[in-house]
């Protein structure tokens, strides 16, 4: 997997990548959470969509994009999605495993994991790697002619 | 109060508002040779610098590098309303050229005699001052300058135009609805809305690519800044004040209006210009605002408001959302299924027919938008579960989702009303809109037939739908469709304004917009907006022309 390291360290070495980095956009500052707060989120959000043969929501930062979202939100929601995290956090270091927390919190119908899965589905499937590379959306193009549905086995 | 200064040029014209009303009177006036000066509460938005074609992936890092998308929605902080505590009521409103038209849903569906003589059937609430051999040659002419697309179909609910262009192919989900609705005796015909499906007037065909709602960068949807204003521009007839918000209406000692009084939005300075007419044409909320601001000892309860009726009766639609999922499709290919964003069908009222027995008056029609492959997958959030497994359902679903929207029309209840009473101001001291509005019996009895048949065309599909609570509802005004707070009748007692739009109680206003409307039907307004819109500045043209005015 490249990663934003491996593109900035060849970047020495093309100066047309460099170019190319420098009209990039800066990196996203985290907003809401420290860094062991979003590890957490990251491997919680990548329990819920996994890496298969395509990239899970690790793969897609995730975690950055649930910083982003609270943080556009009213402070308690942040807060109690904080809440949350401290008691998974707390589970998580007495050895128990993302997925058998999950588990529980999916069948205690726990709020919490009804937001964390959201906002996962949200940041996941609006990514690249979620809604081009996994569902093989490839829309919001210009086409000259719309054919729509072609199936004969589907009309009247 | 406001004082008009003497020496200030008396415009013929004045027009508050820029939308589709505002922009139809601009462009019909000033095509017969009238002078017009328009009010704008915003200004022209930046065509080149919609977000049209940025993928979903590309927002963040766009927003990050300090980049924004055009801001059409009215920022609530900056002009707050108000509403009961138990009863939220949504507002969307775009202050700036074209207003709403610059991202509607573009949903373009005539009215019948069904709906403009069923008032006076049923005796809710008052008559419509015509009838639809009165407005089709409007209809006619509004279909032909703006482009609209649909079928051949000809219904008494949803007359048919001979000059619609071609309607785009129902996506998969949509033709397998249609099949399972017809099954049932439901039909549904081809959409109908004002999207160029082909180059129309000069302007470049849609090209499908499915972000209507971020604004269109080909104009290939009507909006009323580019296929009205701009033309009115092109007359050398009609000038623009941008951001010129609205507050009254002025009156003279002869109880007619003279002019309107407004707000700088940058400055904040009070401003006033001189009119011989007025047209109020600012959306139904700010319009009616407007109208009940504009006290005067001559007019106390707000200009023409002598019988109580401006802010009473505001109407809007019930509505609710349904996804399931179409078998046929379920781990099937991915298409790309933008089209022209939105659903490429329609379900016209049909309760009435066929000896359908009903204890509710009106009816209901259903939208499809939000079916087939979308640039996200909010669905998943209706699904059980999580891990691998989860991944894989969502995929398999994604391409089978199918999405139905029924809208209900909602009764003209003389307490559902927009009122000014002063406690809550906006930044330039002018009360602002509170709005109170509930349904009744009669909608909660349709809200029953509307989810019996949604869950009729699924059943007929063997769909699935995701879980979804009988008888929930989308907020109160989220349809964005509210009327009827002005509204038009040929009973002065019970009604504001002539079925030209022109105030009974005084003969120089004019309200051209959707509160001009005595009901709601279940249908989408703008269309027919633009049909009454151009007949009533016809109606002031020749006035004008004869020197009545």
């Amino acid at each position: 997997m490249t990663t934003r390291r491996d593109l900035l360290a060849g970047a020495a070495v093309f100066p047309v990548l460099a170019d190319a980095q420098s009209t990039a956009a800066p990196e996203y500052k985290p907003r809401l959470f420290t860094l062991t707060e979003l590890a957490l989120i990251r491997d919680l959000a990548d329990t819920i969509i996994p890496r298969t043969d395509t990239p899970g929501a690790a793969d897609a930062k995730v975690q950055l994009h649930i910083d982003r979202a609270l943080s556009a939100k009213p402070a308690a929601e942040a807060a109690s999605f904080r809440r949350g995290l401290a008691a998974a956090a707390t589970a998580v270091k007495s050895g128990k495993s993302t997925t058998a927390l999950l588990t529980e919190l999916s069948a205690a119908k726990s709020p919490f994991f009804q937001q964390l899965k959201g906002l996962t589905i949200d940041g996941y499937y609006s990514s690249k790697e979620g809604l081009a590379t996994e569902l093989g959306w490839h829309g919001q193009v210009a086409v000259s002619e719309f054919k729509g549905c072609t199936h004969k086995e589907h009309q009247g | 109060m406001a004082q008009l200064i003497p020496s200030q040029k008396v415009h013929d014209v004045v027009i508050v508002g820029s939308g589709a009303s505002g922009g139809m009177a601009a462009w019909n006036l000033t095509r017969k040779g009238v002078d017009v000066l328009m009010l704008d509460a915003g200004s022209k938005f930046n065509r080149a610098g919609f977000w049209s074609h940025v993928k979903p992936w590309e927002w963040n890092p766009r927003l990050d590098s300090g980049r924004k998308p055009p801001q059409f929605l009215l920022n609530l902080k900056e002009q707050p309303y108000e509403y009961p505590k138990d009863r939220y009521f949504e507002l969307q409103r775009v202050w700036g050229r074209g207003g709403k038209t610059n991202i509607w849903g573009r949903v373009s569906l005539r009215y019948g005699d069904v709906d403009f003589a069923g008032p006076a059937q049923d005796g809710w609430e008052v008559a419509w001052p015509f009838r639809y051999k009165d407005l089709k040659p409007y209809y006619d002419q509004v279909d032909q300058l703006i482009g609209v697309c649909g079928g051949p179909e000809d219904l008494d609910v949803l007359p048919g135009s001979q000059y619609h262009l071609p309607p785009p192919a129902p996506r998969c989900g949509e033709q397998l609805l249609k099949r399972a609705a017809a099954s049932v005796g439901v039909q549904i015909v081809a959409g109908r809305r004002a999207v160029l499906t082909k180059p129309h007037n000069g302007r470049a065909a849609c090209h499908y690519c499915g972000a209507c709602g971020r604004g269109c960068d080909i104009a290939a949807f009507f909006n009323s800044s580019d296929y009205l204003i701009e033309p009115a521009l092109a007359t050398g007839r009609l000038q623009v004040i941008d951001n010129a918000v609205v507050a009254r209406v002025l009156v003279g000692d002869d109880g007619k209006a003279n002019g309107v009084q407004y707000f700088d939005r940058q400055s904040g300075a009070e401003r006033t210009v001189r009119a011989k007419t007025v047209i109020v044409a600012a959306s139904t909320v700010d319009s009616t605002r407007i109208l009940l601001n504009s006290k005067s000892t001559r007019y106390p309860n707000g200009i023409g408001n002598s019988n109580d009726v401006i802010g009473r009766y505001l109407v809007e639609q019930v509505r609710f959302h349904v996804y399931a999922f179409m078998p046929e499709l379920l781990g099937g290919q991915v298409h790309n299924d933008d089209g022209i964003s939105g659903e490429h069908v329609y379900l016209p009222r049909f309760n009435h027919r066929d000896g359908r027995k009903r204890d509710y008056l009106r009816g209901f029609g259903m939208q499809f938008w939000g079916g087939g492959a979308n640039s996200n997958a909010s669905f998943a959030k209706g699904l059980d579960g999580f891990g691998a497994d989860f991944k894989r359902d969502v995929k398999r679903r994604y391409p089978a989702l199918v999405a139905l929207h029924p809208y209900g029309e909602v009764l003209p209840y003389r307490d559902n009303r927009i009122t000014v009473d002063g406690t809550q101001k906006d930044k330039y001291g002018v009360p602002v809109a509170k709005i109170d509005f509930k349904i009744g019996d009669n909608e909660r009895k349709m809200i029953g037939d509307m989810y019996d048949t949604v869950e009729k065309i699924l059943h007929a599909a063997k769909a699935e739908p995701l879980p979804y609570q009988r008888g929930a509802l989308d907020h109160a005004g989220s349809a964005i469709h509210e009327h009827g707070t002005v509204r038009m009748g040929d009973d002065k007692k019970r009604s504001a304004l002539n079925g030209f739009c022109q105030m009974h109680e005084v003969s120089n206003v004019y309200v051209v917009d959707g509160a001009a409307f005595p009901t709601a039907t279940e249908k989408n307004p703008t269309l027919t907006i633009l049909a009454v819109a151009w007949r009533a500045t016809d109606y002031l043209a020749d006035k004008l022309r004869k020197g009545e005015a």
